[in-house]
C-alpha cells in the first residue's frame, strides 16, 4: 500500500482530486427532504420499501414484490434488475430511511462512476486527462438527469459498470492473465444485474471495443482472444441467476405495459436542437419536440470532445484506436437518438430493447468523456509549459461550471399519494399515477383498484391473501390463514361441497405453486404446479381447486427450471472465477519466486 | 490517408502543423459552429423581435418575386430585393421545404458560412488554430446569436455572414497590414463586443437590450475578432484544446440566455392585421358559429406584440348591420386583465377567445370587425392602410 502510494502519487492525487470534484454534483442530494416529483423517485422508494418487507418475511432474493399492482403482486425482480435496490436495502438496513437510501445509491453512484471512468481512462491517456474525462463524465448533462430530475437508480449505478467493463476488455486483450478475465467477468455481472437493459446497449460498444483492440495487436491474439472471451463468459455466467429467468420468463408479463403505448419508442425520438438546447427542466418524456426535460449533450462537453477528435488526426498516440473508435460509438448512438434511426429501430433486433431512443445518450457520454480526456491529453502529453499542466484542471472547472445551473434537485413536501413511505402511500401511488401497476399476461385487465388495496390503503396489514370475495357466504367453505409471507401463504380450509375453489389475492406467474396437504398438514397429497392452477378473471388470479373435506393448502412462489438453471451456472461461474485467481496468484508467485532466485545468483555470480 | 507532410508555421507561438490541416480547419469551423444553429432546427419558429414578419415576407416575395424593385412589403422592409437570402429560402421552398423551415435553413446557412467566412478571412495571416477560434468566437458572440435568436434579422444576418466574405475578398493585403497592429490592439473592441454577455438580461431578455445599439454593436464585434486570434496565436493556445476551450466558455456565457423561447405555431400567410407604429400584431383569427341573428360566435384571436407596449389596449369586436349598428359587441383588454399588453415581453405570441351574443333582432346582412383602441382616450388605433378596424368575417 505504501509503495503504491509513494510510486503512483499522480494516480493517487488526482484520485482525491476526482472526489472533491464530485462534491457538487452530491450537495442536491445533502438538501434536507426527498425530490418526490422526480420521475421515478416514488419508485425507488417503494423498490426499496417492497424488497425490505420481503427481506423480512425471510426471502433473501424476493422475485415477486407482493404489493405491488394494488396487492395482486408482481415478480418485478424476476424480469427487472436489483443490484441497485439492493444497494439501497443495505443502506436501509444501515439505519439509514427509505429516502435517506435512495439519495445514498445516487450519491455512491457519484462517486463511483467517477472512479471507474477514472480507471478506464487513466491507462489510455493518463492521469491528468482521465480526471478530466471523469469529470465530464459525471458533470455530462445526462448524467445529471439521471440523477436529479429522472431519479433512474438503475441507470445511475448502471454508469459505474460501463466503464469498467470496457476497461475490462481493455485489460484482457493488453495485458491478457486470468485476473483480468475475472475483472472483466465481476464488472459485466455487475452492469447486467444493474439494469439489463443498459446491459444490451453496452455489450454492443464493449464488444466492439474488444475486436478494434484485438485487430491493433495481432501478436499472441488467440490469448487475448481467450482471456477476453473467458471474462465474458464469466460476467454471463455469473449474473445467469437474473438474466435466464429474466430472458425466459418475461413473455408471462403484459409487455404492452414495458414497450407500447406511452413507452412505443416512435413517440420519444430527441430532436436535433434538443442535443444542444440548454434548456433544463423537470418533468417527463413527451411525444414530440416540445420536452421539458433535456437531452442535451453538453456545451462543454461537446467543444471538448471536439478537441479530442481533433488529436485523433497526428499518427502515433496510444489513444488513437480508442479515440477513434469512440469517436465512431458517440456519432452511432447519436444517430440512435434521433427519428433519422426510425429504421434501424423497427428492423435490428435488441436495439428497440432501449424503451427510449434518448436513452443511448448514456453511450454517447461514455464516448464523449473518453473523447474529452483525449483532447486534454493531447495538450499535457509531454508538454512542461504551466499552462499545459493546468489543462486538466481548466476542462474540469469548465466542464463544472457548465452544468452548475443543472445541480439541484426540487425538495418537496410529500402529497398523500407520495409518501411518507408506508403501504396506504404505495397504494394511493399506483392509483393516482397508474404506476407499479403490471399485470402477468394471464390478467384480461389491469386493476385501477381492489378490495385488499382498500384495506391496506386504510392502514391495515392485511395478512392474508386469500381473496374473501370468491368465498361462498353460505359457509360451504372455511378458510383460515394459519402462515403469511410475502412468497408463501399456509391456509387451513374445510371445503363442505366438492367443486370448491380458494381464489388468491395473487397474479398467476410461472413459479407458483399449491401444495394440498390433509387437514394436519403432515400428509401431501396433491402437488399442483402453476400449469396445472386454475386462474380467475378478470386479474388472472392463482386459483386452488380444493378436493372436499378438510387440508391445508399452502401456495408458494418457487424456483422454476430456468431460475435453478441459472443459480446453478452462477455457482458454477463463481467457482470458475476463484479457481482462476486462485491459479492466477499461484502463477504469479512462482515468477516471483524464479526471479528472485535468479537475482541471488547474480549476486553470487558477482 | 496520404497527406502531404510539408509544415507551416503560419504565426508566432502556434504549433507547426502540417499544410493539409490548413484544410481540415475548415471542418473544425463548420463542427464547432454545430450548437450555435442546432436551436433552429426546431420544428416551428421563436419569439423574436421581428416576430414572423420575415416569413409574411417571404411568402409576399414568393407569391410574386420580383427581383429589381418592389413595392413595400407588409412592414419593416426596404423596396429593394435581397437575392442572397431571398435566393436561398426560394430554393428550399423549391426543394419542398415549407417557407418556415427554408427561413430557418437560410438562417442556418448563413451562421455557418459567416464562420467560414471568419476563418477564410484570418486563417491566411494569424494560421489555421487561431482563425479557428475566431471564427468559432464571432459564431457565438453575443451580437451574431442575439441577431438570430433574440431579434431575428434574417436579412441582417446575412449581411452578418457576408461581411468578412467581403473583406476576405478585398484581398490579403488588408490582413498584412491591419492584422500585425490591429490584432493586438483590438482588445478593447473585443471587451466591449463582449460586455453584453455579462449583462444577459439586458443583452437577451423579455426587451432585448442589444436591438437598441445592434449596428454599432456588429461593428464593434466584427472589429474585435482579430484580437482573438492574435492572443491565441499569441500565447500559444494555438491548439485544438485551448480553441475549443475558449469556444465552451463563450458558447457558455451566449448560448444559454439567448436561447430561443419556441412558438409551436404557424400563421396564416400574411397576418391579419398591423397596427402600425405599435408593433402589435393580429396575426390570425378563427370564428366558430354562424353570423346570425340570435347566434352565439366564438372568435379566436391570435396576438403578438413585438415592442414592449406602454398602452393596454382594449380589442373590440362588434358585429355590424349594413347602417353600421352594433348588434352584437365584446370590449375587453388584450391579454385580459391578468396579462395586459403591458406585460408582454417583445415578440411574445398569445392566444384568446372573444364569446358575442348576436341579437335576435339584428339583420340577415352582418359583418365582424375587430381593432384595437385605448380605453382612456378612446382613441382607435390605425392601421398599417390607414382604417381603423378589419373586417374578420360577413355574413351572408
Amino acid at each position: 500500500m505504501w509503495w503504491w502510494l509513494r510510486h503512483r502519487k499522480a494516480t493517487w492525487g488526482y484520485g482525491v482530486l476526482l472526489v472533491v470534484a464530485c462534491v457538487p454534483a452530491i450537495l442536491p442530494f445533502l438538501t434536507p427532504g426527498y425530490f418526490w416529483n422526480a420521475n421515478d423517485a416514488r419508485h425507488d422508494v417503494y423498490f426499496i420499501f417492497e424488497y425490505v418487507r420481503a427481506l423480512r418475511d425471510g426471502d433473501w432474493y424476493p422475485r415477486w414484490l407482493p404489493d405491488m399492482t394494488f396487492g395482486l403482486g408482481y415478480p418485478l425482480f424476476n424480469i427487472y434488475a436489483p443490484f441497485a435496490v439492493q444497494v439501497g436495502v443495505g443502506l436501509y438496513l444501515l439505519g439509514w430511511s427509505f429516502t435517506q437510501a435512495v439519495e445514498g445509491v445516487f450519491i455512491l453512484s457519484v462517486f463511483f462512476s467517477a472512479l471507474a471512468m477514472y480507471g478506464f481512462l487513466r491507462g489510455v491517456v493518463g492521469e491528468g486527462a482521465a480526471f478530466t474525462g471523469a469529470v465530464a463524465y459525471v458533470y455530462a448533462p445526462y448524467h445529471l438527469l439521471d440523477l436529479y430530475q429522472r431519479a433512474a437508480m438503475a441507470e445511475s449505478v448502471a454508469l459505474v459498470w460501463m466503464p469498467l467493463v470496457l476497461w475490462g476488455v481493455r485489460a484482457c486483450v493488453e495485458r491478457p492473465s486470468a485476473i483480468r478475465a475475472a475483472g472483466l467477468g465481476l464488472a459485466y455481472a455487475g452492469l447486467m444485474v444493474t439494469s439489463n437493459l443498459v446491459a444490451v446497449l453496452v455489450t454492443p460498444v464493449a464488444l466492439g471495443y474488444g475486436v478494434v483492440l484485438l485487430l491493433n495487436r495481432r501478436r499472441r491474439m488467440w490469448q487475448r482472444l481467450l482471456t477476453a472471451g473467458l471474462g465474458a463468459a464469466m460476467g454471463m455466467g455469473l449474473s445467469a441467476w437474473f438474466w435466464l429467468p429474466a430472458l425466459l420468463e418475461f413473455r408471462y408479463v403484459n409487455q404492452t405495459q414495458w414497450y407500447g403505448g406511452y413507452y412505443d419508442y416512435r413517440q420519444h425520438f430527441v430532436y436535433f436542437f434538443q442535443l444542444f438546447s440548454p434548456h433544463w427542466g423537470s418533468g417527463i418524456s413527451v411525444p414530440g419536440p416540445d420536452d421539458v426535460i433535456s437531452y442535451q449533450v453538453g456545451l462543454v462537453p461537446y467543444f471538448l470532445a471536439l478537441a479530442g477528435g481533433s488529436a485523433l488526426l497526428r499518427r502515433g498516440s496510444r489513444w488513437r484506436v480508442t479515440g477513434i473508435y469512440m469517436s465512431g460509438v458517440a456519432l452511432t448512438a447519436l444517430f440512435l437518438t434521433t427519428a433519422a434511426s426510425a429504421e434501424v429501430w423497427a428492423t435490428v433486433p435488441g436495439v428497440a430493447f432501449a424503451q427510449f431512443p434518448w436513452r443511448y445518450l448514456m453511450v454517447v457520454i461514455l464516448a464523449v468523456a473518453t473523447l474529452v480526456a483525449i483532447g486534454v491529453a493531447d495538450v499535457t502529453n509531454g508538454q512542461g509549459r504551466w499552462l499545459h499542466r493546468v489543462a486538466p484542471l481548466v476542462g474540469a472547472v469548465l466542464l463544472i461550471l457548465g452544468s452548475a445551473s443543472y445541480l439541484h434537485v426540487e425538495v418537496v413536501t410529500p402529497l398523500p399519494e407520495q409518501g411518507p413511505p408506508g403501504l396506504p402511500a404505495l397504494m394511493r401511488f399506483q392509483a393516482s399515477e397508474d404506476e407499479m401497476t403490471g399485470v402477468t399476461v394471464f390478467a384480461k385487465a389491469v386493476p385501477r383498484w381492489t378490495g385488499l388495496a382498500e384495506l391496506l390503503a386504510r392502514g391495515q396489514d392485511v395478512r392474508t391473501r386469500v381473496d374473501y370475495t370468491y368465498v361462498p357466504e353460505d359457509g360451504s367453505l372455511i378458510v383460515k390463514t394459519l402462515r403469511y409471507r410475502s412468497s408463501e401463504e399456509v391456509v387451513w380450509v374445510e371445503a363442505k361441497r366438492p367443486g370448491l375453489r380458494l381464489v388468491f389475492n395473487l397474479q398467476m406467474y410461472p413459479g407458483w405453486t399449491a401444495y394440498i396437504y390433509d387437514e394436519t398438514g403432515t400428509q401431501l397429497r396433491q402437488v399442483l404446479p402453476w400449469t396445472a392452477l386454475e386462474i380467475t378473471d378478470p386479474y388472472g388470479q392463482v386459483t386452488v381447486p380444493l378436493p372436499e373435506g378438510r387440508s391445508v393448502v399452502v401456495v408458494r412462489f418457487e424456483d422454476t427450471p430456468p431460475r435453478r438453471a441459472g443459480r446453478y451456472i452462477a455457482y458454477v461461474s463463481l467457482a470458475a472465477l476463484v479457481l482462476s485467481v486462485l491459479l492466477e496468484g499461484v502463477r504469479r508467485g512462482r515468477r516471483s519466486l524464479r526471479g528472485r532466485d535468479r537475482s541471488s545468483v547474480r549476486e553470487w555470480g558477482t | 490517408m496520404a497527406f502531404p507532410s510539408r509544415t507551416v508555421k503560419v504565426s508566432k507561438g502556434e504549433r507547426e502543423v502540417p499544410s493539409w490541416m490548413t484544410w481540415v480547419g475548415w471542418g473544425w469551423v463548420f463542427l464547432g459552429v454545430v450548437p450555435a444553429w442546432a436551436l433552429l432546427t426546431y420544428p416551428g419558429w421563436w419569439v423574436t423581435t421581428e416576430g414572423y414578419f420575415p416569413y409574411f415576407n417571404a411568402q409576399a416575395w414568393l407569391a410574386a418575386p420580383r427581383w429589381v424593385w418592389r413595392p413595400p412589403y407588409i412592414m419593416a422592409d426596404m423596396p429593394v430585393p435581397w437575392p442572397l437570402p431571398e435566393g436561398v429560402v426560394m430554393l428550399g421552398v423549391w426543394s419542398g421545404l415549407d417557407v418556415l423551415t427554408a427561413l430557418r435553413w437560410s438562417l442556418v446557412i448563413a451562421l455557418v458560412g459567416g464562420a467560414l467566412g471568419v476563418y477564410a478571412l484570418l486563417r491566411p495571416v494569424a494560421g489555421v488554430w487561431p482563425a479557428v477560434a475566431a471564427a468559432l468566437v464571432w459564431a457565438y458572440a453575443p451580437y451574431t446569436l442575439g441577431l438570430v435568436y433574440r431579434l431575428g434579422h434574417v436579412r441582417e444576418v446575412w449581411v452578418w455572414a457576408c461581411v468578412p466574405w467581403v473583406l476576405a475578398a478585398l484581398g490579403r493585403g488588408w490582413g498584412r497590414t491591419i492584422w500585425p497592429r490591429g490584432g493586438a490592439w483590438s482588445w478593447p473592441l473585443t471587451l466591449a463586443a463582449w460586455a453584453p454577455a455579462l449583462f444577459p438580461e439586458w443583452a437577451f431578455g423579455p426587451t432585448p437590450g442589444l436591438h437598441l445599439l445592434s449596428p454599432w454593436w456588429g461593428g464593434v464585434t466584427l472589429a474585435g475578432v482579430p484580437f482573438i486570434a492574435w492572443a491565441v496565436a499569441r500565447l500559444g493556445m494555438a491548439v485544438p484544446f485551448y480553441v475549443f476551450t475558449l469556444t465552451a466558455a463563450a458558447a457558455l456565457l451566449v448560448v444559454p440566455p439567448a436561447r430561443p423561447t419556441y412558438l409551436a405555431y404557424t400563421p396564416p400567410p400574411e397576418p391579419v392585421a398591423v397596427f402600425q407604429g405599435q408593433g402589435v400584431i393580429l396575426l390570425e383569427v378563427q370564428v366558430d358559429g354562424r353570423l346570425a341573428p340570435g347566434e352565439k360566435v366564438r372568435v379566436s384571436a391570435y396576438w403578438q406584440v413585438l415592442r414592449a407596449q406602454k398602452v393596454n389596449w382594449t380589442v373590440f369586436t362588434q358585429v355590424l348591420g349594413p347602417d353600421n349598428r352594433i348588434w352584437g359587441q365584446f370590449d375587453g383588454p388584450v391579454g385580459g386583465v391578468t396579462m395586459p399588453l403591458s406585460r408582454w415581453a417583445e415578440g411574445e405570441m398569445r392566444g384568446e377567445v372573444y364569446q358575442l351574443d348576436i341579437a335576435t333582432e339584428a339583420p340577415r346582412s352582418l359583418r365582424l370587425i375587430m381593432g384595437l383602441y385605448n380605453r382612456d382616450t378612446m382613441q382607435r388605433l390605425p392601421l398599417l392602410d390607414g382604417r381603423d378596424h378589419v373586417v374578420v368575417a360577413t355574413a351572408p
